[in-house]
């Protein structure tokens, strides 16, 4: 959830959670380095691959090295999947863990896209296109009850493996698109870029196996596609430690606390929501930013804190650090704010929220998954 | 039974003595019983009689795809008539207060310095809210914007003339002044309760079939409604002639309708902006929303100076409708000297009785037409006299009414009830036929899951709590003679009868 990531990982917090599993830790670039090693299913999502990597540095990438030399699997989707490739850009180059091609690194900019971190970017001499946004069907090559499985691609690689090669298999190909489909340069240059390429590549390094995800199958907002993910990664749940069941509550716990967090969120929510209505887009890096990201991570935040048990709290000590954070989450925002409606810049700001937002997402979580109300496993 | 498509299921008590707020459980049982709105309001005040409570609370529908489903409501005592009276909120604060997590509100006891209710995301503040007394409700409403950093945020307040304990002082649905001809903006004032402030960032699930019900409801009545747009609409029904008119067309920039509905019927006026603007505005506040078409009507004869008049009665937090009839009979003709007459009037604590002004039971009365029936809904108080107290001929088909006009009355009074019920504006009820017992009853039997609800379950509702609200209080016999037309005394015994008697 460090530097260059967006909101989706919380999209892999929301898939564990539907397989009853809340055993979670949260890594950014300042402890992914030393917790790495404790870890072992790294889910890496969407967001600015280029910056992603930038805030991992050296020092990440190593780690990450360190991580594949054990038996650990690593989940990566979208941005995720992207990273462990062979690239020749910095600062992508450090971490030159598969040799896989992807089909959208064309050598001219194709017609009729435009240049946009969402469409197309610079890469090298040639250009990394994304021709298709939205729903793409797929074909499971697993055995599979269903025949196809809709998931959503928003900028994660079609890989141009042609079927399973040493060290890798193909476990899903992009079939064919939805009316729901959008395609920024029409749907010739979609087909010719994606479809029959492979979505789903899984992959070992020494004794670790690395699942890269085109789409995101862990979107929770499709089940089909998430019933096809813990299919794929059935045969590693026993390796999951037990899940830590929740409450009865603290023994020392502040209602009060819990409540005051609360209103601090609650401020912060209606701060950004109006921030949403102001159509604010932001291109940092290779990336888009908008206020509807820090938007759904406070949602995110939110639709958990609300099932805590009524009457029900925190422990003093965490919630007392959750509630600074609360406070300087809603600061940063009400400051974003300012700036907007100063008409001053904004970007570094904004990104100074999202920043606050993910460690208050980072503090609640694990409190949340120990005290909160936990639902019974639905996949 | 599926509560969680329609409520809450949280009523909040709070007790303005202590500042302290304190949830219950609403229940399926209460739901069941009472339905919503204005009948659930009217059984919380029995249930919690201590304190002089005021209740302000959500129609079963409210916030839901019903076509006009944006509508609360608040039951209290009139200072003015002393008489339980059911005001609705319409515009915007309906659904934010049902999706602010809170179904009901009872307000009880007293604070002795100003204060706000502030309501978000299932939390409930009692907090200062010092500035109000000498601040106009657009002021007020700016700085509640500004300080929770959110222009979606809503206040219900008491303006200037709450605080200075006017019998004329209305509630304002933030700084679009509304319908309370009861006085319940003092009621507040008196508590020391000077805004309830919401915003709702909620939801509530959609039940099976439910939207695209609504979703036909809403194109009948759309088609129904079709070319009907702003407040002349209304004020042609009720202006002997169109002399309001040039005034409002000069100001007109917009018109707009309320959550969920398809007549816009409220109009805002550009008066310090260019009407003929397309572009954002300048202006920090370039005009004001036109909404209370009792209010229009009772200010136009001030000719071009009405919509500056009306704006400032919003601003204090005034009822325009009786400060109108006071002017007029003053002779007073242009804005300068109303503006003056009206601060006055606030100061001096005028009413419309110690103005010797034609009442019902204190409360500023329509322009008399003559109209009997609608005189009888205005002598039954039991809504506030700011929605119209007659059928709106609007639509295409247009109503088919009954001549005997104490049916005609119970028509209106009963198509109101239904709406302060479910959530639904009465102004869209009384201005199409298409919106149907019938249709409402669908929709709350899709909604609710209710066993056995149907139309004339709702009718019941509708009719009992015209009934209940009527016993309540002393008898409603304060009415100036000047408002009973021919034949009135008969038909109005025949009114409490159907409803009290019968």
């Amino acid at each position: 959830m460090g530097e260059g990531t967006a909101h989706s990982w919380t999209w892999w917090v929301e898939f564990f959670e539907k397989i009853g599993f809340y055993h979670q830790q949260y890594l950014d670039e300042e402890n992914f380095a030393f917790r790495l090693g404790g870890v072992d299913f790294l889910c890496l999502s969407g967001g600015d691959t280029f910056a992603i990597a930038q805030g991992l540095g050296q020092a990440g990438a190593r780690a990450l090295g360190e991580f594949f030399s054990g038996d650990k699997v690593y989940l990566g989707s979208c941005a995720g999947a992207y990273l462990p490739l062979h690239s020749s850009q910095e600062p992508l180059h450090r971490f030159n863990f598969l040799s896989i091609p992807v089909a959208n690194i064309v050598p001219d900019p194709p017609p009729g896209l435009e240049f946009s971190p969402r469409t197309m970017i610079p890469y090298g001499n040639r250009y990394l296109v994304h021709p298709v946004r939205g729903e793409v069907v797929l074909r499971p090559r697993i055995s599979y009850p269903e025949p196809t499985v809709v998931a959503p691609l928003f900028g994660g690689p079609p890989f141009a493996l042609g079927g399973d090669a040493d060290g890798f298999r193909s476990r899903a190909l992009y079939q064919d698109f939805t009316p729901r489909t959008s395609f920024p340069a029409g749907p010739e240059l979609a087909r010719r870029v994606v479809q029959g390429k492979e979505a789903v590549i899984e992959a070992r390094i020494g004794p670790s196996t690395l699942f890269l995800l085109g789409p995101h199958l862990e979107h929770p907002r499709f089940p089909s596609a998430n019933q096809f993910l813990f299919r794929l990664l059935q045969p590693f749940f026993n390796r999951l430690p037990e899940t830590v069941p929740a409450g009865p509550g603290p023994e020392e716990s502040s209602p009060a606390l819990l409540r005051e967090i609360k209103k601090e969120l609650s401020r912060s929510r209606f701060t950004v929501q109006s921030l949403t209505q102001l159509s604010l887009s932001f291109e940092i890096g290779r990336k888009l930013y908008e206020p509807e990201k820090i938007a759904e991570l406070l949602e995110f935040a939110w639709k958990r804190i609300r099932k805590f048990e009524p009457g029900s709290g925190l422990p003093v000590a965490a919630g007392e650090t959750l509630r600074a954070q609360a406070v300087r989450l809603r600061e940063s925002l009400e400051d974003f704010r300012t700036a907007v409606r100063g008409g001053e810049e904004a970007a570094g700001i904004m990104l100074k929220s999202l920043r606050a937002a993910k460690r208050f997402l980072a503090g609640f979580l694990p409190l949340y998954h120990r005290w909160g109300c936990l639902e019974e496993a639905r996949i | 039974m599926a509560l969680e498509k329609v409520f809450n299921n949280r009523i909040l008590l709070a007790d303005l003595t202590t500042g302290k707020c304190e949830e219950r459980e609403l229940g399926d049982k209460l739901a069941r019983e009472q339905l919503g709105g204005a009948a659930l309001n009217l059984e919380l005040l029995r249930r919690f009689p201590e304190g002089e409570p005021l209740v302000i609370g959500t129609g079963l529908l409210t916030s839901t795809f019903c076509p006009g489903a944006g509508v609360g409501v608040v039951t209290a005592k009139s200072p003015r008539s002393g008489l339980v009276v059911h005001h609705p909120f319409i515009g915007m604060i309906g659904i934010e207060l049902k999706l602010s997590g809170f179904d009901f509100i009872v307000v009880r006891g007293r604070s002795e310095k100003p204060v706000r209710l502030w309501l978000h995301d299932e939390l409930a503040e009692v907090s200062p809210a010092g500035e109000v007394k000498e601040l106009g409700t657009n002021q007020v409403t700016g700085r509640i914007r500004d300080e929770y950093g959110d222009m979606n945020i809503h206040a219900f307040q008491v303006g200037p003339a709450g605080a200075a304990g006017s019998p004329l002082a209305m509630i304002s649905e933030s700084c679009f002044g509304g319908y309370d001809r009861a006085g319940l903006g003092l009621a507040l004032a008196e508590k020391g309760l000077y805004a309830l402030v919401v915003r709702g960032l909620g939801n509530l699930e959609v039940a099976d079939g439910f939207f695209p019900e609504s979703a036909k409801l809403m194109q009948e009545t759309a088609q129904s409604l079709k070319g009907k747009t702003g407040i002349k609409e209304i004020l042609r029904l009720w202006a002997k002639e169109d002399s309001f008119l040039p005034a409002l067309e000069k100001v007109t920039h917009r018109h707009s309708a309320c959550y969920s509905c398809p007549f816009p019927c409220r109009t805002f006026g550009f008066l310090r902006e260019d009407p003929a603007r397309k572009l954002e505005t300048d202006a920090s506040n370039p005009g004001c929303l036109l909404i209370d078409p009792q209010g229009v009507l009772a200010l136009s004869f001030l000719g071009n100076d009405y919509p500056h008049v009306y704006e400032h009665c919003t601003q204090l937090g005034v009822d325009p409708a009786a400060v109108g009839l006071m002017l007029k009979a003053e002779g007073i003709g242009d804005k300068e000297a109303a503006d003056k007459r009206i601060e006055a009037l606030v100061k001096e604590k005028k009413d419309l009785i110690n103005s010797n002004q034609n009442n019902f039971h204190g409360v500023t009365p329509w322009p008399d037409g003559g109209d009997l029936s609608a005189a009888l809904v205005q002598a039954a108080g039991v809504f506030s006299n700011g929605i119209p107290p007659a059928v709106l001929p609007l639509s295409t088909p247009p109503f088919s009414l009954p001549s005997d006009p104490v049916e005609k009355a119970a028509l209106v009074l009963e198509r109101t009830a239904l709406g302060l019920i479910l959530g639904v504006c009465p102004l869209l009820l009384l201005s199409t036929p298409v919106i149907t017992p019938a249709r409402l009853a669908t929709l709350v039997k899709l909604a609710t899951e209710w066993d056995g609800i149907g139309e004339e379950e709702l009718k019941a509702k509708a009719k009992s709590l015209i009934g209940q609200t009527l016993k309540l209080a002393a008898p409603r016999e304060a009415i100036s003679e000047g408002l009973k037309p021919a034949g009135f005394d008969a038909a109005w015994a025949g009114l409490k009868k159907r409803y009290v008697e019968g």
